[in-house]
């Protein structure tokens, strides 16, 4: 009671002392507290940050300042702590005198992975002497700044034997994203070339009626300027064929990817975009932004999904051919104008696309007529799993033939992300096995990777090559390689394949497991 | 190991022989003495006109005891014209016969065709026929289409039952059989444990009663893989090195059955049930190394199981009518399925995760009859005549035949109304045809004539030849005409177009036997040349008149075979001896109409030897067989470079045993099997890469160099 009575009149005093002092203007200013800045952030590097509290003027006196802190997908303890040390949502700061500023720090125990966000937020709530003043900013954010994965495991959503699914991955963020491959036909590439894809996954394919402009004038009986001279596999022999097809009707034979399907490599024909993923190697020529030079096409829509289960281990993915279009693209840079119609009909719908900067391509819908939201931004995926995919190619001992394949896996190369192969071993037809010098999936660094190897210009590295046909019919995953990959944002993983079934054998249910390297 | 684990095994059955031992004192005491089996009642005559007609060789119950055959498999390795492809990895083997695989055989069980996966004797799984209840094995060489419907092209082998002893009112005969899979054994997971039992009680003087049952237990073989509970799990992942399962899968065979007979004055009564239960579980060779939500692995592997019912009813009626016409009457009620399990094994648990799939996969119902009536012709000298008619209803489905992706399952009928003749011309004493005739009606593909002549000529001084013409006729099967596997990448489909395979088939045979040394010594040879042209030959071809390219099956290959067989035995005193050798030329015309196949004979060699010796003093039996199957070639395909042969690689097959009747109630034969230890062989048409321990390109025969023991007991009593 005695000290109360002393500090209450110590106060008194120094009430009066500083009356004094304004009327003598050499007055202490007001002592008040706060925050450096509003929000600052702490990065992935980073484990522990230093807050300060700034002070008006140096404290004359000592005492103590309250923080409260509060976590957005923070908890204290387990994502973050303080020094010193709070206790239920607040922290005690002492400030002595002569101090200008206190500070404390944020350790973060917990790396915050991409694609998820979380924040601490500090506010001065109180002190112990009654003059001090809490100033302005009140509060300062904490953000933890993302940082990319250090290892992971993905069950891609390719969602069994039907294979309905394409799916997105970003390996530095953990996350996937899926659609259903039959949603969409044609992709507009919205960087400056004026490109169209077509849906390889649903085995899509197109055909330019070379001099054709006018739209309404095309159906299945429409005579080709200039008859095609192409090739088709016979069947019986494996050997190529030459077709002479002189109408649409013709064209529509040798459409639809199959082993059958009319090409001609050798003329640069192909019905299919190329295996590779280049800008340059679509079935569409480059939109141009003189209308009369684009071409009409006949799209056929590849194949629906079929839904009848097949037995474990094996695949449905390929069901009725979904039928014939004719399609012509113009474009003025920005955007695309999509005249669309089905193959008989005489008038068309149109449909003008912009073009989106934050994505590789928009897809599109010829059967709505609608845009679909497939691709992920285009820094956030590194692999895609189109599950089914097609091209027009050599194979074997074919010159060139319509190819599907499953379980298929490719890389962002448009979207700057690099990959290579590791193989470890190799086994000769005598099942003679050599081992490569090479680091195994567990030993392998950051040392190791060979900037050199990453390749940009062909996203069909992994393709369908991670997994064989097993011992007795069902795929397994081969173990003799794993794959290398740099990110567009320059982090490196190793990856390395774990599954192709389900643990109850069906397919369709790929997985992988991954890990940065330091 | 083996030795130890045998010597185990012995020690373990020394009880039981004290048991029997002991039981035979007690059966001394009441007066039971050991019996000859006779028969109880007449023969059936289903195969007496083709001894006739054709050449018989016969696996007597000897044999089949020297080589303590529990399976027909396990005795059908030793004939020279027949050869034993099993398959691994289904668990079946079939046969073929003068270079002709199991489409071209017929087995029946007592006269009457048994039913298979999707037919009516043939293409059988050979390891399914049990033989405790088979008195001997009748294999009958050539063309018998016109007595035994389609399919009988390159012969028919028959398996008569045994019939009980008929001197006493009761008998019980058990037996086991314990051996080893090559040099794997234990009591209960690996091996071949055998149990067998069998009562007949007479009925009166003219009936009797059986019932039995046999057990087969085969451990599998594990070879270089390692079993069900397999999984390499390195650095956290699982290293999917194709070492799990088994090289042979596991298996369990029970058969069952009753017998009825009963004589009725002339005529004769046989009713026969026989129910066979198979469990066939197949592990597979890839563990999934899928990771759990704690990314640790939990390696599963989809193992499957398959469930085979066979039930047979067959009764047979026989006798003679009138004064010398002989009847014989077939009535057959045979009802086969398949249940399939799939389930996915988890290996670190042990236990089942999911089953997969659990149903029905295969079905075959059959109704058939057949009756011959012959000697309508009293006491002709010179002429006789055999009618008949024989017609098979079959019903039913196969997963498996139709295609695993098939979703039309659907339940196909075949109906067969067959009418046949066949007659005796007697010309003189030395001379004498036979021709016969077969008219069939097919559902699938309607009437169809399948013709035979054959002849004997008596040279007489113990020298006979004999030859037969007739039809090579064969039937498509099921998965030919109903197969259906449809997708983006493939269209295979079955032809219901078919046409059965037609064409023509000789067999000469030259017998002659000599009397040697004192008493009942013979010296036999036989020669034999047979040639089968068989045209329409099904084929697996691509088809690309429609708009889509599909495989399929047509009549469009040619097939040609050439053979020439030597058989020489020795019969004196103990000793036997045997040595034979055939030589076989293959031709195919692959698609006959364009004519790019080639058309030269390729050959193989084969060469059988058997010994058998008698120690009177000892009660004891040494025997020997032994099988050298040479380089076989098959054409596989032609292209631009000419023909592509499939080669294996020769092999050579030895059974030793030795017999003991220790006491006039127990006998004891013990021996190897595949003494030369043959596992793999060489095949240049078997892929490679997959088997991570093998690696060439060779085909699975064996499990081994194998070792049995046979404990038998038989009680008799009134």
């Amino acid at each position: 009671m005695k000290k109360t009575v002393f500090y209450i009149l110590m106060a008194g005093a120094l009430v009066l002392a500083s009356c004094d002092s304004d009327d003598g203007g050499t007055s202490l200013i007001d002592f008040s507290a706060s925050f450096a800045n509003e929000s600052t952030s702490l990065s992935g590097e980073e484990s522990t940050k230093t807050i300060t509290v700034g002070f008006s003027r140096a404290a004359t006196e000592a005492g103590t300042l309250t923080i409260d802190y509060s976590g957005d997908n923070a908890e204290y303890g387990t994502d973050f702590t303080t020094t010193p040390e709070g206790q239920s949502g607040r922290l005690s700061l002492s400030v002595a005198e002569g101090e200008t500023s206190v500070s404390f720090e944020l350790n973060k125990l917990v790396d915050l992975i991409e694609g998820t966000s979380a924040s601490v937020t500090f506010t001065l709530s109180g002190s112990s002497n009654a003059d001090w003043v809490i100033g302005s900013p009140v509060s300062t954010v904490v953000s933890f700044t993302p940082v990319a994965a250090t290892s992971g495991t993905i069950d891609p959503d390719v969602s069994g034997p039907n294979e309905p699914n394409m799916v997105f991955v970003d390996l530095s963020s953990v996350q996937q994203s899926s659609v259903r491959r039959d949603t969409w036909e044609l992709a507009f590439y919205n960087g400056t070339e004026n490109r169209v894809f077509l849906n390889s996954s649903l085995l899509v394919s197109a055909a330019e009626l070379s001099g054709e402009t006018d739209i309404n004038a095309v159906s299945t009986s429409t005579v080709l300027g200039e008859p095609m001279a192409l090739y088709t596999l016979n069947m019986a022999t494996f050997q190529p064929e030459e077709v002479e097809v002189a109408t649409v009707g013709e064209l529509l034979v040798g459409l639809p990817v199959g082993y059958a399907q009319y090409g001609n490599l050798g003329e640069g024909i192909r019905f299919t975009d190329d295996k590779e993923g280049s800008l340059e190697g679509t079935a569409f020529a480059e939109v141009s932004t003189v209308p009369e030079e684009n071409n009409v096409y006949i799209v056929g829509l590849g194949t629906a999904i079929p839904d009848n289960v097949p037995d474990a281990g094996s695949i449905a993915t390929t069901g009725d051919h979904r039928g014939f279009m004719k399609v012509r693209i113009l474009s003025d840079g920005d955007s695309y104008t999509v005249q669309y119609a089905e193959l008989d009909a005489t008038t068309y719908d149109e449909v003008t696309i912009d073009k989106d900067p934050s994505t590789l391509r928009t897809a599109f819908s010829l059967t709505s007529g609608e845009t679909v939201d497939v691709e992920p931004e285009t820094e956030a995926w590194d692999l895609q799993f189109p599950s089914v995919f097609s091209y027009y190619g050599a194979f074997g001992g074919f010159s060139g033939a319509g190819l599907t394949y499953s379980d298929y896996v490719v890389h962002n190369t448009l979207g700057n992300v690099g990959l290579y192969e590791v193989l470890t071993y190799e086994e000769d037809d005598e099942g003679t096995r050599t081992d490569f010098d090479v680091p195994s999936y567990a030993e392998y660094s950051m040392a190791d990777v060979d900037e050199g190897s990453l390749v940009y210009d062909n996203r069909a590295i992994i393709g369908s090559d991670w997994r064989v046909s097993g011992f007795s019919g069902a795929p397994t995953v081969r173990d003799d390689r794993f794959y290398i990959l740099k990110d567009a944002d320059g982090n490196y993983y190793k990856i390395k394949f774990t599954a192709v079934l389900s643990a109850n054998g069906e397919r369709g249910y790929p997985q992988f497991i991954y890990e940065k390297l330091q | 190991m083996a030795c130890f684990r045998f010597s185990i095994l012995l020690f373990l059955l020394l009880p039981l022989s004290v048991f029997a031992q002991s039981a035979e004192s007690q059966k001394d005491s009441t007066g039971v003495t050991k019996l000859d089996e006779v028969v109880l009642v007449g023969e059936s005559k289903v195969m007496s006109l083709s001894k006739k007609l054709f050449r018989v060789e016969v696996i007597g119950r000897e044999q089949i005891r020297q080589l303590a055959g529990n399976t027909l498999a396990d005795v059908l390795n030793q004939n020279l014209n027949i050869t034993v492809m099993p398959d691994a990895s289904t668990g079946r083997s079939t046969i073929s016969m003068f270079g002709l695989d199991g489409q071209y055989v017929k087995i029946l069980l007592d006269g009457i065709p048994l039913a298979s996966d999707n037919g009516l004797g043939n293409d059988i799984d050979i390891t399914q026929i049990n033989l405790e209840d088979v008195e001997r094995i009748e294999i009958v060489e050539g063309s018998m289409g016109v007595l035994y419907g389609d399919n009988a092209v390159a012969g028919v082998i028959n398996i008569v039952s045994k019939r009980g002893v008929n001197d006493t009112k009761w008998s019980i005969r058990t037996s086991l059989q314990e051996e080893s899979v090559g040099s794997e054994y234990s009591w209960f997971d690996q091996g071949r444990h055998i149990q067998n039992l069998r009562l007949d009680r007479r009925l009166g003087q003219d009936g009797q009663v059986s019932f039995g049952a046999s057990r087969n237990d085969y451990g599998g073989f594990y070879n270089d893989y390692k079993g069900q509970d397999y999984v390499n799990i390195q650095d956290g992942t699982v290293v999917n090195d194709g070492l799990r399962g088994m090289e042979w899968s596991p298996k369990l065979q029970l058969t069952a059955f009753v017998d009825f007979r009963q004589k009725i004055k002339k005529h004769n009564l046989y009713f026969k049930s026989q129910y066979f239960d198979e469990d066939l579980a197949i592990y597979d060779h890839d563990v999934i190394g899928r990771l759990n939500a704690n990314g640790e692995p939990n390696p599963t592997a989809t193992d499957q199981q398959f469930d085979t019912h066979r039930w047979v009813n067959n009764l047979s009626l026989f006798g003679t009518l009138g004064s010398s016409a002989t009847y014989n009457l077939a009535l057959s009620y045979q009802d086969q399925k398949r249940y399939y399990k799939a389930y996915s094994y988890n290996i670190l648990q042990k236990g089942i995760e999911a089953v997969t799939a659990d149903r029905l996969n295969q079905s075959s119902k059959i109704l058939y009859s057949k009756a011959t009536i012959s000697n309508i012709f009293e006491r002709s000298e010179w002429f006789n005549l055999l009618l008949g008619y024989e017609f098979a209803h079959q019903k039913g489905f196969d997963a498996i035949a139709s295609g695993a992706y098939s979703e039309n399952l659907v339940e196909n009928t075949l109906e067969n109304y067959d009418l046949f003749a066949s007659a005796d011309l007697l010309l003189g004493k030395t001379i004498s045809f036979y021709p016969g005739v077969r008219l069939t009606n097919n559902s699938q593909f309607g009437n169809r004539l399948i013709w035979s002549l054959s002849s004997t000529y008596d040279l007489g001084n113990r020298l006979k030849l004999k030859a037969i013409l007739g039809s090579a006729f064969r039937a498509p099967n099921f998965e030919e005409l109903f197969y259906y596997f449809v997708d983006s990448n493939h269209n295979v489909q079955g032809n219901q177009d078919l046409l059965p395979e037609d064409g023509i088939s000789i067999f000469v045979d030259l017998d002659k036997k000599w009397a040697i040394g004192q008493g009942n010594g013979l010296f036999s040879t036989a020669l034999k040349a047979y040639h089968f042209n068989i045209d329409d030959k099904i084929a697996f071809v691509a088809d690309d008149s429609g708009d889509t390219p599909l495989f399929t099956y047509k009549n469009v290959d040619q097939q040609k075979i050439l053979g020439f067989s030597i058989n020489n035995g020795i019969r004196l005193k103990q000793l036997a001896f045997g040595l034979g050798a055939t030589y076989l030329g293959e031709a195919i015309t692959l698609d006959a109409s364009q004519n790019t196949g080639n058309s030269d004979y390729v050959w193989s060699l084969g060469l059988n030897s058997n010994i058998s010796y008698d120690l009177p003093k000892l009660k004891a039996s040494l025997s020997a067989q032994l099988k050298y199957t040479g380089v076989s070639q098959t054409i596989a395909t032609s292209d631009d470079d000419g023909v592509v042969l499939d080669r294996t690689d020769p092999f050579t097959w030895l059974d030793t045993s030795v017999h003991f009747d220790l006491t006039p109630n127990i006998d004891l034969t013990m021996g190897a099997r595949n003494v030369l230890d043959v596992v793999t062989v060489k095949a240049s048409d078997v892929s490679s890469g997959t088997h991570g321990t093998t690696g060439t390109d060779s085909r699975l025969f064996g499990n081994g160099r194998s070792y049995f023991l046979k404990l038998s007991y038989l009680l008799t009593f009134n």
